[in-house]
């Protein structure tokens, strides 16, 4: 006989209340997770409370086990639709009961018992699931990411005991920034996933209370332990906090306190830890000429520091001074490390990272920490292999050839014992210096005025392990994970060496004979730059010989998977982190350096929410190097594909995968932008059908438009509720859109008509809607940013929607430059190679007929950076007195080539450009030429006619 | 943060016990620990030339061991049977920063294995910063032979499968002892001038002096 509702309710409540009270000094909040049922109990209330809501009865006596019931469905939730799954399971809930009755009572049980509140940006834009999906405390979708974001910060969780939660969750979230956006909304909530770290790693108790009730964080860790994988990384990071929090690096790491995670300046423990010094290097490119090099380290570590840091590195380009104009994808400084051939020597002082926007924390720190080291001169020894790597410090070694650069040339030429060398970079000069084995005294002098000094016969270095960067001369890097040694040896009598790190205290060490090594072991050093200084000393000489060893310590970086740690394979994607439907709509530029000819395969893979593998197909083969160009021709045929078109459908993430054999494989997870309102589309026996979700948990309903592919301007209303239940799209589709508050998403589903043959495929878009002149123009921008914003789904919906653009597009220009202009436009797009319709073009151009010529013939300056070709075309425009001002003549290269974006400029400011353009034709006509000619130089101009420009 | 003196041993017993290797089965630098110096150095080093990664392990052993003597060709040996075995990868024509630049360098390959016919699994590649990418219960099990890591599954144990799991690249054999296509000699010959023709120029090569500056080679 099971124990009546009443009963358990009432269990429960007293079982909540002492719990609720035990914990009332510690200040964690209770979670419903934590109720100490077991499965069977879980089964046995389940299935009475679903008998009592199939029956109709009240369902408000017993809210307490529903709280239970919805946290446990929030406990298997795989991440896709909550209410779907919870609806499935729970037969005529939506009939009997709503989302609203339920958070309600997760509000009450926050009330009753001190129970925790979402937070975080997803409870805001999630206000119902969130309830229950925070109080399962730690769903199973997130447990593997969970175990594998802990062990990849093993390095970093020393101090641990001393963390509160906040600051455990802080640090947490700023390290984490490789996983899939689901988590990294999840550890929003920093004070929630500060004590599940803190129950998880640590025996901590506050006032007697554990973070989480202990049986339920036994449950937690055998979920955790039930997968192989999951397991093993929890058991390592457990394993070794423990050893650590034993160890010497306890307490070592003040800045673990929280203070690394703030959006504050970077203090001077976090500054010691970020490694972001480039190094340069030369290498010869021709028998007596050089290049030089720098190797810039991977941002990584600045992109820990916070999610403000994170998200403007991949966010913003950047480019390396002196090594000419090219902006670098967003992004690529965290990557790996990278190198880049200086064309120019950067002037003194001038960072060599420089962001194409300001931020003045990240500007603060580049500018300090990614110059050059000072000259007037720099020294490079060269090594065996061919290379000449830069000494800091300026010593040089008798016997030994080094390569010395000055901005100063006349600094060089002045010295007998230097031979000039050509350097393949501008604003500094080179010479070879060749070490005698004997130093004179003239030299030893001139040595002196370069700023260089000549070593003394005792040499330090790094005994056992190798030095990591070690330059030779007392520079190097070393983890905290490793107790440094290193071996000391004179060539001349000394009697005893004091030896003391950052300044403290002298440990005295009895020399031995000539030419017999001693060896001096430290203990390990936490993370920061430490000073290692030796003296030398004879017990008759007052003075003292002195050499410092510069100690960088860092925290090991862990391994990740599908990561290249070494640019065998340089990848280089822009964006840097796209969504899934950026990917497969083409707007992602993938580039890959290696081996020339090696063989690379890409490959993606689809999944949906439930994780079920839905495609696993190949891109293609391609051999080293890839170029833009070539990726996307091959995507292109891939998407192509019907079958594929349809599974994308159900997708709700991918995987992309680059193969390189034994050079190692890079995988980029892909995922679909989950918004509180969205579109999700299946496939149903090829029939498309839409369904709206609606997760903003407001009482009004979201408001539905769609726009058919055959009227593409004109809006029709759909009734929600049919929506919310499922949709089927008309033939030949069209775009959906659903706006809630500020939530907006837009879908475009391609239906073809196979039964019609080749014809069905095609449509031709009536916009009838927009003619005459009285259309704004705003009018027409708003239709093309819809259609360009929405996610594409269906076989055929590329290029069903380019031709919505480039109809759209026609109506733009026909307004803006005139129907002839229009007409002579389409007559180009269709025969970029004929003559007499470039010709057409030109001659409507208006103006000075110089003016369109001189735009023909340099078009090509628009390539690259689209700052100097503003610039270039606003001078000609001024020129040939087409437009003075270079605001306007901007916007006219902005509106003939990516109209889309302009929406985003404040409403009167573009209404009075779009006035100033339209006065001004002959600018407009002019851009738009320009922009033609560009885009007909590159892959699917056809399509819409557009450059890629990138503003 | 101490310093405190020590013996050439106890440098040698330390570094082996942070390069994860047993400290009773071998009081000396042996070759397991020479293979793993140069994967510790060439976690930082590469992509670089072998002689980098070489004389770089070579200044950190120097006065560690009585048989200084043949070190360099120890080391030398070492790091080629890395190359062979796997863990770094010789390429040629490779480009990583300017398409116009192209070189021959020692790369790391990513942590992977192979099974062997007899279910030992063959361990390659290098996680930079550290050991070995494994978590402790596995890495205390890998065995050492020679230059080689060796892990030997348990009864029942599907330790590929942990392994791919864990991330790690799994090769099949045949990939593995892949050997390069059969040349003809003209075809190698050709192909080696090819390679010299992308190499970037040497400069002065210390000790070697051509005495017919003019004349062709055969």
């Amino acid at each position: 006989m099971p124990m009546p509702l009443e009963d358990w309710q009432r269990r429960l409540e007293r079982h909540f209340q002492q719990l609720a009270t035990a914990r009332s000094n510690s200040g964690f909040p209770l979670f419903a997770l934590e109720h100490d049922l077991t499965a069977s109990q879980l089964e046995e209330i389940g299935n009475q409370l679903r008998e009592r809501l199939g029956l109709g009865l009240r369902l408000e006596p017993h809210w307490l086990l529903w709280v239970i019931y919805a946290t446990e469905l929030g406990y298997d939730y795989d991440g896709g639709e909550y209410w779907h799954s919870f609806e499935e399971r729970t037969p005529r809930w939506s009939d009997k009961a709503s989302r609203n009755q339920l958070r309600d009572w997760f509000s009450r049980f926050q009330l009753a018992y001190h129970g925790v509140t979402p937070s975080g940006t997803w409870a805001g834009h999630f206000p119902i699931i969130a309830w229950p999906i925070t109080h399962a405390i730690l769903s199973k979708y997130l447990q593997w990411q969970f175990a594998k974001a802990l062990y990849d910060l093993r390095y970093r969780l020393i101090g641990l005991e001393a963390m509160n939660p906040e600051a455990v969750g802080q640090l947490l979230a700023a390290n984490a920034w490789e996983a899939s956006s689901r988590f990294q909304e999840f550890l929003q909530q920093e004070s929630l996933t500060g004590r599940i770290v803190l129950a998880l790693l640590t025996d901590r108790s506050n006032d007697g209370q554990s973070p989480i009730y202990p049986p339920t964080l036994q449950r937690l860790v055998s979920d955790l332990e039930r997968v192989q994988s999951t397991g093993e990384w929890l058991k390592e990071t457990r394993r070794f906090v423990a050893d650590r929090l034993k160890g010497a690096g306890r307490g070592t790491t003040g800045r673990l306190t929280g203070a690394g995670v703030q959006s504050s300046a970077p203090d001077d423990g976090d500054r010691a830890s970020l490694y972001i010094r480039p190094t340069l290097m030369l290498r010869r490119s021709a028998a007596s000429t050089w290049s030089a090099v720098v190797d810039i380290p991977s941002f990584a570590g600045i992109a820990r520091l916070s999610p403000e840091y994170r998200k403007f590195l991949t966010s913003t380009r950047c480019k390396i001074a002196g090594t000419g104009d090219t902006w670098l994808p967003k992004g690529w400084l965290l990557s790996n490390a990278r190198r880049r051939v200086l064309k120019s020597w950067p002037t003194a002082g001038t960072p060599l990272v420089q962001f194409e926007n300001s931020k003045s924390v990240v500007d603060h720190l580049i500018g300090s920490e990614t110059r050059l080291s000072a000259g007037p001169v720099w020294l490079c020894r060269l090594g065996s292999d061919g290379l000449a790597h830069e000494i800091a410090g300026r010593i040089v070694r008798p016997g030994r050839k080094y390569i010395l650069i000055s901005e100063k040339a006349e600094l060089l030429s002045r010295h007998p014992f230097l031979t000039p060398c050509e350097l393949d970079c501008n604003g500094v000069s080179a010479a070879v210096l060749s070490m005698p084995e004997s130093v004179s005294n003239d030299m030893l002098s001139g040595l002196q005025h370069l700023g260089l000094h000549v070593a003394r016969t005792i040499r330090i270095w790094p005994a056992g392990l190798s030095g990591r960067s070690w330059d030779g001369e007392g520079y190097s890097e070393w983890l905290t994970t490793e107790a440094p040694c290193f071996g000391i040896v004179h060539d001349h009598p000394v009697d005893q060496y004091g030896l003391s790190l950052n300044g403290g205290s002298e440990t005295v060490i009895k020399a031995r004979e000539v030419g017999f090594p001693l060896f001096v072991k430290l203990s390990r050093l936490p993370v920061g730059r430490h000073t290692l200084s030796v003296r030398a000393r004879r017990a008759y000489q007052s003075s003292s010989a002195e050499g410092i060893v510069t100690l960088e310590v860092r925290e090991p970086e862990p391994w990740l998977p599908g990561t290249t740690a070494h640019p065998g394979l340089a990848i280089s994607l822009e964006p840097h982190d796209p969504t899934l439907d950026t990917f497969w709509e083409g707007g992602v530029e993938v580039g890959v350096l290696g081996p020339a000819g090696h063989h690379i395969t890409c490959a993606l893979s689809l999944k949906n929410a439930s994780g079920a593998e839905l495609l696993s197909d190949e891109i293609g083969t391609f051999r080293l190097p890839l170029t833009t160009a070539q990726w996307q021709k091959q995507l292109s045929q891939f998407v192509k594909d019907e079958d594929r078109s349809w599974t994308y459908l159900e997708a709700a993430s991918g995987r992309f995968l680059i193969k390189g054999d034994e050079l190692g494989d890079y995988a980029l997870r892909l995922e679909r932008d989950v918004k509180p309102v969205r579109w999700t589309s299946r496939s149903i026996n090829r029939v498309a059908t839409v369904r709206l979700i609606d997760d903003t948990g407001r009482d009004e309903a979201a408001v539905c438009r769609f726009f058919s592919l055959l009227r593409p301007a004109e809006p029709v209303y759909l009734d929600t509720d049919r929506l919310l239940k499922g949709f089927p799209a008309p033939t030949p589709g069209g775009l959906f859109e659903a706006g809630h508050g500020d939530f907006l998403d837009t879908i475009m589903v391609s239906v073809p008509q196979v039964e019609r043959g080749f014809q069905g495929l095609g449509i031709e878009p009536d916009l009838h809607d927009l003619d005459g002149d009285a259309v704004a123009v705003t009018l027409i921008l708003d239709l093309l940013q819809r259609w360009s914003d929405a996610r594409l789904l269906g076989p055929l919906a590329g290029l069903r929607r380019s031709r919505v653009a480039q109809r759209l597009l026609n109506r733009l220009y026909s307004h803006l430059c005139g129907k002839r202009w229009a007409d002579a436009e389409t007559a180009y797009v269709s025969n970029p190679e004929g003559d007499n319709e470039l010709r057409q073009l030109e001659r409507l151009v208006g103006g000075s007929p110089g003016f369109p010529v001189v735009l023909r013939r340099d078009y090509e300056k628009m390539e690259g950076d689209t700052g100097a070709g503003a610039q270039w075309y606003a001078d000609v425009a001024t020129r040939y007195q087409v437009c003075s001002e270079a605001g306007l003549s901007e916007f006219a290269l902005q509106l003939a080539s990516n109209p889309c974006h302009l929406r985003r400029l404040p409403k009167p400011v573009l209404d009075r450009l779009l006035v100033e353009i339209k006065a001004n034709a002959v600018l407009l006509r002019g851009a738009r030429l320009l922009a033609l000619l560009a885009a007909s130089k590159e892959q699917g101009f056809a399509s819409i006619g557009l450059p890629r420009w990138k503003w | 943060m101490v310093i405190t003196e020590t013996s050439a041993d106890e440098v040698v017993r330390s570094s082996r016990e942070a390069l994860g290797l047993p400290l009773a089965s071998s009081t000396g630098i042996d070759d397991a620990m020479l293979a793993a110096s140069l994967r510790r150095a060439a976690g930082s080093l590469c992509p670089c030339s072998p002689s980098t990664l070489v004389n770089a392990v070579l200044e950190s052993l120097r006065h560690l061991s009585k048989a200084d003597g043949d070190m360099r060709e120890r080391i030398d040996a070492a790091a080629e049977a890395l190359i062979i075995g796997g863990d770094l990868l010789e390429l040629n024509q490779v480009t990583t920063d300017d398409p116009d630049v192209k070189g021959t360098w020692v790369f790391l390959a990513p942590p992977g294995f192979v099974v062997r016919p007899d279910g030992s699994i063959f361990l390659l590649g290098v996680a930079p910063d550290e050991i070995t990418p494994l978590p402790a219960s596995l890495s205390a099990r890998i065995t050492y032979e020679g230059y080689a890591r060796v892990l030997n599954p348990e009864p029942a144990e599907a330790l590929p499968a942990v392994l791919r799991e864990l991330g790690l690249v799994g090769l099949s054999t045949s990939a593995w002892l892949k050997t390069p296509k059969v040349e003809s000699a003209t075809e190698l010959r050709d192909g080696m001038l090819r390679r010299l023709e992308g190499q970037p120029p040497s400069g002065t090569v210390a000790d070697v002096s051509i005495l017919h500056s003019t004349r062709g080679v055969g």
